[in-house]
């Protein structure tokens, strides 16, 4: 017998068995497998929030909206404020309907792109605009006139796909738990500013800065209407903005949001902005003819430290314009 | 003793101990029903089952580590599991001799002469494990590139195992080095237009040709109902599988190939006889020829099981260790040695590189095809229910080897094996169907996922499955969500009284709940009063049939009725109304007009208490497409099916 | 270990054989000592598994403490709250529920299992001693006979009614047996003692009625919607037979006198409104209308914190003779 070709084999088949025991002990699990595989301990969101610039707000009048936007920020310190030289900036727009800038459903193409020359102008390495919206995402940005003028002004539109999106879990959430989240635009942005109009919600009873936050969210968050001034809070749990925007220039008054009439409408001449996203809406309140306790969800986001409700009492400027 | 009586009687009581797993697997404590008999062993003992979910999962489960033993034993003495112990074998190697008993011994060692076939099995199996292994595919592919380190440990790498190949002389470097360049450069490409999240899933199918799974389903599903009854009663009344016509038709298929080939379906099917031929090939003892002696007569070919030539140069990875050969030689040439076989051997699974490639990239690819169905996504089935315990749909479907023993053990028979419902991979994978069965699934039964072998329905407590104790918090486990169908519920669609669901949900509060409501009865014309004596009405109209109205579920109202509650008919003549108490203080005025109204309960569901045990669905007297029905909407163990928050 | 094949077996094969079958017989052996380490789901479908569903101070502790004597429970307690009420009395649950129910606690006792025959405790904790009167007297049977353990009670045939405290009680038997009437007084007892003794069973509403012409058994308390009339709540009824006539007083004490003169007139002006005429004849009861309805007659009128009156009498003397003497009556019950 062919010594050499014998050791060969029983140094093979040592091999094998040594191989198949290292796996079968080292990848052994006794225990079964949990009921749901938890994926989301990785992801984070970063608080976007200068602590500095905390409890300022704005209320300014005017019917410009590109100039009271410009007024606006000067009054809070300037976008020098806000957005360091170099840093990477994130606009959060309301863009869920395919529905023309006229109708006031969307945010106004002219305040998203003052606010982006307004960044880029404070030095912004990039500047990205995104939603997810409703209806078909690709026509959203080109009918409501935020793709086309956001380009123009020199930032990028991220439209959503499926892999950007990263399952979430707010800490101490009930509702938003391994959800899927718009998480790839937040990971690649260093500050966060909300813009949203003024508008009439069916479910919540007004849509502003904090009901904005919906548009980060994917897979059926539809489920989230039936308790949604709890996704509301949660949502202002999820992200801390640098600064939010709340146009209300004009609002909508009714049948929102989704609106469809110029009688929906009323010019209102408010722009508010703030850091406390959650003054920002009691501010915005006033304008649908609503007191902040008329809005649940009010409430609750400062039950959750996302804000002051009471923003005559934060450092308050109000200005008049044009 | 004869080596072959010895492997004649491992086999024989392999075969009995099979039999006897699958009659005891009848859930109670009795000697001969499950207690702790461990029903499942031989499936653990299956390597391709640990293989099988190792590749899809990543992981071992629990009693899946006997498989290792089987591995360790096979990679030292050969395809010992395919002659000694495998129960579907031994099925093969007594009908082969039953029915190749008249054939000339000159047919026979034709008929079992190695045939080029045999390497089909091969093929399938590198399929099977390519379809399970998507996911490990996908891991490894997330490896960082970016991180400088990573890319340089991986280059170096290559680098050294390109140097030993090029030592070795066996493959070309260059061979190597492209091969190499190929996959970095086809996974950039593919990286620039794709995320690559929907190009690679994995899916267990290895359970559909796997010989212990099939043969456990076979014999649980397929021929245990038939035989259960006088001797013997497994169950309180006959089970029934729909759809199991497929699964005992091709069950009976791989017996009768015997008739054709002895072991047909060991030696050109077997997924697992190819994966002991793999292991085996290295295998320190082999059956093979001295060096002198053979006079090539063929009596060793003429009893072969595994078709591997013993007289010629034999194929080492084809031989199923039965013996026979040794046994029949007569020139005392055949022997199980450490050394190969005089006459030359074979040990090299039969299939080329192009074929293994073949077989690989269709494995992986096959998985992520069926999924562009979305059926584990938006297009999910919700007729689909799973039992109690069952993993989110893409990791059950990573564990699930269609092996029947959920289905086998559920006390109710409401457990079946799916058809393409669940998609082309969801075959034969359990589904719950209520309207066969003694019941719906019971609240207080946990067999299921304590009988599964892979946990692709975890081994769930009582408490967890209830909501209590530590499990207070998540709640109770649900399946899915009874839907009302009011078009065809006898109260809500017809009018009649019934409260069947209502009260057969075992829920506490119950589920199902009922509201009050009193709908008039078509009687085909206007009632009224002609006299009123005491409770005693006699009526003038159409007449009432005899009794109908006497059950208690019916009420009249006197002049529509907005002053005062239904009083309710304790006895209906003709023409006469006998009213419960007194109902009327003041006597009706005579010509007063009345209605007859039925008092109906009408059944709602509690999303948040109904856990989709289907009792209701069991229960509901609309007998052919209930008028209460389970769909998965809502089930606790996939997040996305939520319904209420 | 070296086999070969022989036309008989040699040695080697034999002994490997031999160690094969001891292989086998191990096998089969520990497959046998296997089955006794019985399978959590076996273990899922015996009793004790279930029992831990039940809080376990509730299982073990019985309604009633029968030690001593020859009552048995014979299953464990039960226990229902608002949301569950219906699982045990199906649609008697509405009275219960619109009258402050917060808890059912059900047992059965038995004094020989083997017998067949047992009773069934059910206590109804009503929240308030009222509560537990009103549908105590609410459901009092046709039939019913005065029982002498504790005031407020009665039996049945085959059951016994109580109210005491808090607790709405009821015993059901399974016949009329005077063996089951006998435990069912001791059970009664039993509860009584341990739950405050006979002081907490005082009469409610009892002294708020002359006792002339008073009908025995009577007295009901209705909590909510008396009448059909929304704001009438905790009112009194008491039946009475005058000269041949049946008629209904009812009395209820409100917060004070302004209430109770307010509700007077609102109950007033909600009869006229559903078509009731006054009739004009003095009753000699000060604020005291007389109504004509349908064909009953109705009084209402208030004293001091009560609203007091008599509801669809037949006679209109018998009412006007009724309600004078209601009136005197609650004029000295008022001045205590």
């Amino acid at each position: 017998m062919d010594r050499r070709e014998f050791l060969g084999r029983c140094t093979r088949a040592g091999l094998s068995v040594t191989a198949a025991g290292a796996l079968g002990i080292g990848l052994y699990d006794g225990k079964p497998p949990e009921a749901f595989s938890d994926t989301t301990a990785s992801v984070k969101i970063p608080d976007f929030s200068i602590a500095e610039m905390k409890g300022r707000i704005c209320i300014a009048r005017g019917t410009d909206r590109s100039a009271t936007v410009r007024q606006a920020f000067e009054a809070l310190g300037g976008m020098k404020a806000f957005v360091k030289p170099g840093e990477r900036v994130l606009l959060k727009v309301n863009a869920a309907f395919a529905s023309p800038p006229a109708l006031g459903a969307t945010s106004h193409p002219d305040l998203v792109a003052s606010v982006v020359r307004l960044c880029i102008d404070a030095g912004a390495s990039r500047v990205t605009v995104t939603d997810n919206p409703i209806n078909d995402p690709a026509s959203c940005f080109a009918l409501t006139g935020i793709g086309a003028a956001v380009r123009q002004a020199g930032a990028d539109v991220v439209i959503p796909r499926a892999s950007l999106f990263q399952r979430f879990t707010v800490d101490k959430g009930r509702l938003i738990r391994d959800w899927p989240v718009l998480f790839d635009p937040l990971a690649r942005a260093d500050r966060i500013i909300g813009l949203a109009p003024v508008k009439d919600h069916h479910r919540s009873g007004a849509s502003m800065t904090l009901k904005n936050w919906y548009g980060l969210l994917g897979g059926r968050r539809n489920i989230f209407h039936q308790d949604i001034h709890t996704v509301i809070q949660e949502l202002a749990m999820m992200i801390r903005p640098t600064v939010v925007v709340l146009d209300g220039t004009t609002s909508m008054m009714t049948n929102g949001p989704t609106g469809g009439s110029l009688s929906d409408l009323k010019p209102t001449g408010t722009l508010v902005v703030s850091t406390d996203p959650v003054a920002a809406d009691a501010a915005g309140a006033t304008l649908l003819d609503k007191r902040p306790d008329d809005l649940p969800f009010i409430a609750k986001a400062q039950d959750a430290g996302a804000g002051i409700a009471d923003y005559r009492s934060l450092d308050l400027k109000e200005i008049q314009f044009g | 003793m004869r080596i072959i009586t010895t492997r004649r009687i491992s086999q024989i009581f392999f075969f009995l101990l099979f039999l006897w797993f699958c009659v005891a697997s009848t859930l109670g404590e009795q000697w001969w029903q499950l207690r702790g008999w461990p029903v499942n062993w031989l499936i653990q003992l299956d390597p391709l089952v640990g293989l099988g979910t190792l590749l899809a999962t990543g992981t071992l489960y629990a009693g899946l580590l006997w498989g290792l033993l089987t591995v360790v034993l096979t990679l030292l003495l050969g395809r010992f599991f395919c002659g000694w112990l495998c129960p579907f074998g031994a099925l093969h190697q007594a009908v082969g001799w039953l029915a190749n008993r008249g054939r000339k011994a000159k047919v026979m060692i034709a008929v079992n002469r190695y045939h080029r076939g045999q390497g089909v099995k091969y093929a399938i199996l590198v399929f099977l494990l390519g379809a399970a292994a998507g996911d490990l595919i996908s891991r490894l592919l997330r490896i960082p590139f970016d991180a400088p380190v990573t890319v340089a440990g991986i280059v170096i790498l290559l680098l050294m195992l390109c140097a030993i190949a090029t030592r070795l002389g066996k493959r070309s470097g260059k061979r190597w080095m492209t091969g190499v360049a190929f996959i970095a450069i086809g996974s950039m490409v593919l990286g620039l237009f794709a995320d690559g999240s929907r190009l690679l899933a994995a899916s267990l199918q290895t359970g559909l040709l796997d010989p212990i799974p099939l043969f456990y389903r076979s014999v649980n599903l397929t021929l245990l109902p038939l035989v259960d009854g006088q001797l013997i009663s497994l169950a309180p009344s006959s089970r029934i599988y729909p759809g199991i016509f497929a699964m005992g038709a091709f069950f009976w298929t791989a017996v009768f190939l015997n008739l054709i080939i002895p072991r047909f379906y060991c030696r050109f099917v077997c997924p697992l006889g190819a994966l002991f031929g793999v292991l085996g090939k290295n295998a320190l003892y082999r059956v093979g020829q001295k060096a002198e002696g053979c006079t090539v007569c063929g009596d060793c070919d003429h009893h072969c099981e595994g078709g591997c030539e013993p007289s010629s140069v034999i194929h080492t990875d084809e031989c199923v260790l039965c013996m026979n050969c040794l046994d029949s030689c007569r020139h005392e040439v055949m022997g199980y040695r450490l050394q190969p076989s005089a006459a030359g051997e074979i040990s090299a699974p039969d299939i080329s590189k192009r074929e293994f490639v073949a077989a690989l990239t269709s494995g992986i690819v096959a998985v992520p095809l069926a999924r562009l169905a979305g059926g584990t996504g938006e297009t999910w089935n919700p007729t689909v229910i799973r039992p109690p315990g069952a993993l989110p749909e893409v990791e059950f479907l990573q564990r699930c080897i269609k092996c029947g023993q959920c289905m086998r053990v559920c006390p109710t028979n409401v457990i079946h094996p799916a058809g393409l419902q669940a998609g082309i991979e969801g075959i034969w994978t359990p589904a719950l169907n209520f309207r066969m069965g003694t019941s719906g699934c019971q609240r207080g039964c946990i067999a299921c996922g304590n009988l599964c072998p892979t946990a692709a329905i975890r081994p769930i407590a009582l408490d967890e499955r209830l909501g209590i104790g530590d499990f207070e918090l998540q709640g109770p486990i649900r399946i899915g969500m009874a839907f009302v169908d009011r078009g065809r519920c006898l109260p809500w669609a017809m009018g009649r009284p019934c409260i069947v669901c209502q009260e057969n949900c075992p829920v506490s509060p119950k589920a199902i709940f009922t509201r009050e409501e009193f709908r008039p009865v078509r009687i085909g014309g206007q009632l009224h009063i002609r006299s009123m004596d005491g409770n005693r009405l006699t009526i003038d109209g159409p007449v009432l049939p005899s009794g109908q109205f006497s059950t208690g579920d019916y009420y009249i109202s006197i002049n529509g009725g907005s002053d005062m509650p239904p009083a309710r008919i304790t006895e209906a003549g003709t023409n006469t109304i006998t009213l419960e108490g007194s109902a009327f203080v003041e006597p009706a005025a005579t010509e007063g007009r009345i209605d007859l109204l039925v008092r109906l309960q009408l059944p709602f569901v509690d999303p948040t208490r109904c856990i989709g045990c289907g009792v209701c669905e069991h229960e509901c007297p609309v007998k052919t497409r209930r008028a209460i029905r389970v769909t998965a909407e809502n089930e606790t163990r996939e997040r996305r099916h939520q319904l209420v928050l | 270990m070296e086999t070969t094949g022989h036309p008989r077996p040699g040695k080697t094969e034999t002994r490997l054989s031999a160690v094969i079958l001891a292989i086998l017989v191990m096998i089969g052996a520990g497959v046998y000592l296997r089955q006794s380490h019985i399978n959590p789901a076996v273990v899922a479908l015996r009793p004790e598994a279930h029992r831990h569903a039940l809080p376990p101070d509730l299982y073990q502790a019985a309604l009633i403490d029968t030690k001593g004597s020859r009552i048995a429970p014979f299953s464990p307690p039960e226990r229902f709250d608002p949301d569950t009420l219906y699982e045990k009395i199906n649609g008697r649950a509405d009275l219960y529920l619109s009258s402050g129910f917060v808890s059912l606690n059900t047992q059965r006792f038995t004094m020989d299992e083997t017998a067949g025959n047992w009773m069934e405790l059910f206590v109804y904790d009503m929240a308030t001693p009222e509560n537990a009167f009103s549908v105590f007297s609410m459901q009092r049977r046709e039939g019913a006979r005065t029982d002498d353990i504790v005031p407020n009670a009665y039996r049945t045939e085959n059951a016994l009614f109580m109210t005491h405290g808090n607790v709405y009680l009821e015993i059901i038997g399974t016949d009329a047996s005077e063996d089951l009437q006998q435990a069912m007084g001791l059970l009664a007892q039993v509860f009584v003692q341990t739950h405050g003794g006979t002081t907490a069973a005082r009469v409610l509403g009892a002294d708020l009625f002359p006792e002339d012409g008073l009908a025995p058994e009577s007295l009901q308390l209705i909590t909510a919607n008396a009448f059909g009339y929304e704001q009438l709540n905790q009112i009194y009824t008491c039946e009475y037979n005058i000269d041949g006539t049946r008629l209904t007083a009812f009395v209820s004490e409100r917060q004070n006198t302004e209430d109770a003169s307010v509700l007077s007139v609102e109950y007033q002006q909600t009869l006229l409104s559903y078509g009731a005429t006054v009739v004009d004849s003095s009753v000699s009861v000060d604020s005291a209308t007389v109504m004509h309805f349908f064909d009953t007659y109705e009084i209402v009128f208030s004293r001091g914190r009560y609203l007091a009156g008599v509801h669809e009498a037949g006679s209109l003397e018998a009412a006007k003779i009724l309600a004078r003497r209601l009136a005197g009556h609650l004029e000295v019950s008022d001045g205590k």
